[in-house]
């Protein structure tokens, strides 16, 4: 094939096409896009053959023109849905789609009219087209062939279809009838295999793309230990804690094989390894039958009920949140245990917030990760052997999930006054100038100078009488008093014990700034704000809790906000609770470095 | 009880969006968040959604693009499958404000699915700065798909999402949920509904779209 040539005659066409449409020649120029939509779909046909036969390093230029055709099949395509979409109301039997993208295209000028579908929207995923056009997408990071692979089934379908087209002019002369539907029925499902074929297709070449880099990624993680020595130096913490966890990964795979062999009950996973106290023995996966266990016909009636929970967690949830503070039940006497030993070793390190001495605060430095760890340790070993005692807790949607949350609900608070005040000495110095700043520079400001819009101030002076035009103290003291249930909100989170429960707070607190607003402007309609559609998001969100921080005055911030870090469980890293303290991480550290 | 409550809300997929101040950002979350019939839940405005695809739980994360907020807590990115990347096809400085998120998205998963939108189509035809080529060479720069789309008519809003589902969780995804699961409520999605000539239903849907602009 001349592919010069081919080029030249696909480009003629685009062009004739074009200045028909420029003529107003509708169904004239549609006939000589569908014209040159075939040519295309034929060159491309064409093109894939003679690409798979020539040599890699030879490929260029056919490549290039299959680029070329694309961007043609593109145009051709958007134009053939603009110049459709008006006929269609026309036409009495056939409902106009949602969208231009779904167009169904009129053929001819005359009555009865023909309607061929459109490319549909994943034509869109692959096509380039002009400016000005409607949808499209190209899946970026494909080859040339991968593009081409993905758009052909749909070219193809529309070649289909026009020649079907074609076809039944010729026979009826223009005339139509039923005769006219079927074929657009047929037309249209073509044209839906077509797409499902080419969204096949797409994920399939996602999917190895995906695999590929997953592969990269698994030969570049072998390295890391050596990357990260190389990086952080033997002396580095993070060097350090990378070590423990090795050796607590060494311990739990010698304490698999060890206690497949002798049965025995595990013992604590942190010791030898960042904490010399003596911490309770977990309890071995038998314990629940054992005579020692007053409850244990209430476990075997849990794990019954739990055998068809299907996904009711609320019941893995109630029965093990009772029993971990039951003191004669194995679980809860290894958690009082646990709270007692942990509140001996790092509950000695007192100082409180602000008038912490340097020496005490290096001590807390000192002692924090090891508390962290600690505490991480137990808390994973501790759900580890629930999970391998009661077997009927996996079998329950998000029950591993919910078994974590609940022992870590169960631990937190029991640990929480000698480890948060670990926080607090950490913080001590950051929160100190922290607080010192909300009472000195920033708690006067107007909310303009944090980016609060007008409308979110939620105040007015009555008929007429815009925010804008109130006094500076009048703003201040109106938009708190609208805000107070936020500040109340905020200063609940404080006094929470676990990290749940204190995520849970800063939920409510931002959800409580939402409904405020809704409420406000229902019951104070403005002309210039359109209260039933205003919502709340990320740009206004951040500016209003930020204020509404500053004005809560929370006491230890910071140390919250670590103490959330550290904590914080995975599965609450992808919902609202991990919204919420992004929100916080993020309005401190806008409130920290504000006027800098 | 906040551990009971939280284990019936978990998400499968973190959707995370991402561009500068008035891209357009919480427009497209709110015209997803109301256009389809599967259930949506707004727990936190228009900041935080929840919205169900075909039997997955997205979580739909909006986020500040203001300069003031510069430093986004990595937190916004942790472990997020996909992120949406948006500009605005009438501002040229927003392409390239883009490269501010790139250290963000680092915090998230390895292999995160990555959307770059062009928001404001319908203003395209008079205001366009960005070309296609433009935003199409930064969008295989930093390996992600690209879409333009308007959240004031809908076009193309739903096939982003569609885009994210399809390539995180494979094409089966759709297909098994078609089949008859609670999840396949008929969506007038631009990607998993076949306009049918003879479909009354697909006309009404469309029409109800549109009245919602």
């Amino acid at each position: 094939m001349d592919w010069g040539q081919a080029r030249s005659r696909v480009s003629r066409g685009v062009h004739t096409a074009l200045s028909l449409d420029g003529a107003g020649d509708g169904p004239g120029a549609y006939r000589e896009y569908l014209r040159t939509l075939s040519d295309i779909a034929v060159l491309l046909s064409d093109a894939e053959a003679h690409v798979g036969a020539t040599p890699v390093d030879e490929r260029g230029a056919t490549l290039k023109l299959v680029e070329q055709l694309m961007f043609f099949g593109g145009q051709c395509m958007e134009r053939v849905q603009a110049l459709a979409l008006p006929h269609l109301t026309a036409l009495p039997h056939v409902p106009r789609p949602a969208a231009p993208r779904h167009a169904s295209s009129t053929v001819g000028a005359g009555t009865p009219r023909v309607v061929v579908p459109s490319a549909g929207p994943a034509m869109m995923a692959t096509v380039v087209t002009p400016p000005g056009g409607g949808g499209r997408a190209a899946a970026a990071g494909l080859t040339v062939n991968e593009h081409h692979a993905i758009m052909l089934p749909v070219l193809q379908a529309q070649a289909q279809n026009e020649a079907m087209m074609a076809r039944l002019r010729r026979r009826t002369g223009g005339r139509g009838g039923d005769r006219y539907l079927q074929t657009m029925r047929k037309a249209a499902e073509n044209m839906a295999i077509a797409r499902k074929k080419q969204e096949l297709l797409t994920a399939v070449l996602f999917n190895r793309k995906k695999q590929a880099e997953a592969a990269a990624l698994a030969e570049a993680d072998a390295s890391i230990p050596g990357q990260m020595q190389l990086f952080f130096g033997e002396d580095h913490p993070q060097w350090r804690q990378f070590q423990q966890w090795k050796q607590f990964q060494h311990w739990k795979a010698s304490q698999g094989e060890a206690g497949g062999a002798s049965g025995s009950a595990p013992s604590t996973p942190t010791q030898g390894i960042v904490s010399t106290a003596q911490e309770p023995a977990l309890p071995s996966p038998s314990y629940k039958a054992d005579r020692n266990n007053p409850y244990a016909d209430e476990d075997a009636q849990w794990c019954e009920e739990l055998s068809s929970a299907g996904d009711d967690v609320l019941l893995v949830h109630t029965h093990l949140a009772r029993v971990l503070h039951l003191a004669d039940h194995p679980l809860g006497k290894m958690l009082a245990e646990f709270s007692t030993q942990f509140a001996a070793k790092y509950g000695a390190t007192k100082s409180s917030g602000a008038h912490a001495t340097s020496e005490s605060e290096q001590a807390s430095e000192a002692s924090l990760p090891q508390a962290v760890t600690t505490i991480q340790s137990f808390v994973a070993q501790f759900c580890e052997s629930i999970l391998e005692a009661y077997p009927e807790v996996s079998g329950v949607s998000c029950g591993a999930d919910q078994v974590q949350l609940t022992v870590e609900e169960a631990v937190f608070p029991e640990v929480y006054a000698p480890l948060f005040r670990l926080y607090v000495s950490a913080s001590a110095e950051r929160d100190t100038v922290f607080r010192l700043k909300l009472t000195t520079q920033l708690n006067e400001l107007p909310p303009s100078a944090f980016g609060i819009a007008p409308r979110f101030w939620l105040v007015g002076g009555g008929e007429g009488v815009g925010p804008e035009s109130l006094a500076p103290e009048q703003v201040q003291s109106g938009m708190l008093a609208s805000y107070a249930k936020v500040i109340s909100q905020f200063r609940l989170v404080s006094e929470a014990r676990s990290p749940g429960e204190k995520l849970m707070g800063l939920v409510k607190a931002s959800q409580v700034i939402c409904t405020t607003v809704e409420d406000y402007y229902r019951t104070h309609p403005r002309d210039d704000v359109d209260g039933a559609s205003l919502a709340v998001g990320a740009e206004d969100l951040l500016p209003l809790f930020s204020y509404l921080l500053i004005h809560a005055a929370i006491r230890d911030v910071w140390a919250m906000s670590a103490f959330l870090t550290d904590f914080i469980n995975e599965f609450y890293c992808m919902g609202e609770e991990g919204y919420a303290l992004a929100t916080t991480q993020t309005a401190l550290e806008y409130i920290d470095g504000f006027g800098a | 009880m906040a551990a009971a409550a939280a284990a019936s809300k978990h998400v499968d997929l973190k959707i995370v969006f991402l561009g500068a101040s008035g891209v357009g950002k919480t427009s497209l979350v709110q015209r997803y968040a109301n256009d389809t019939f599967e259930p949506t839940q707004s727990t936190i405005g228009a900041a935080f959604t929840l919205k169900t695809w075909h039997g997955r739980r997205f979580g739909v994360w909006d986020t500040a693009g203001q300069e003031r907020y510069k430093s986004l807590s990595a937190f916004y990115c942790r472990g997020a499958g996909a992120a949406i990347l948006v500009y605005d096809v009438t501002k040229a400085d927003s392409l390239h404000a883009l490269d501010a998120y790139m250290d963000l998205l680092a915090s998230a998963k390895d292999g995160c699915f990555k959307v770059l939108v062009g928001s404001k189509l319908d203003l395209a035809p008079d205001a366009r700065e960005v070309t296609l080529d433009a935003a199409r060479e930064y969008a295989t720069s930093i390996d992600a798909l690209h879409i333009e789309a308007s959240a004031k008519t809908g076009d193309n809003v739903m096939d982003i999402f569609n885009h994210i589902g399809v390539g995180v969780f494979g094409f089966d995804a759709m297909t098994a949920s078609a089949n008859g699961s609670p999840a396949s409520t008929p969506t007038p999605t631009a990607s998993t509904s076949t306009v049918r000539l003879d479909d009354d239903s697909a006309a009404k849907s469309g029409s109800d779209k549109k009245k919602c602009c």
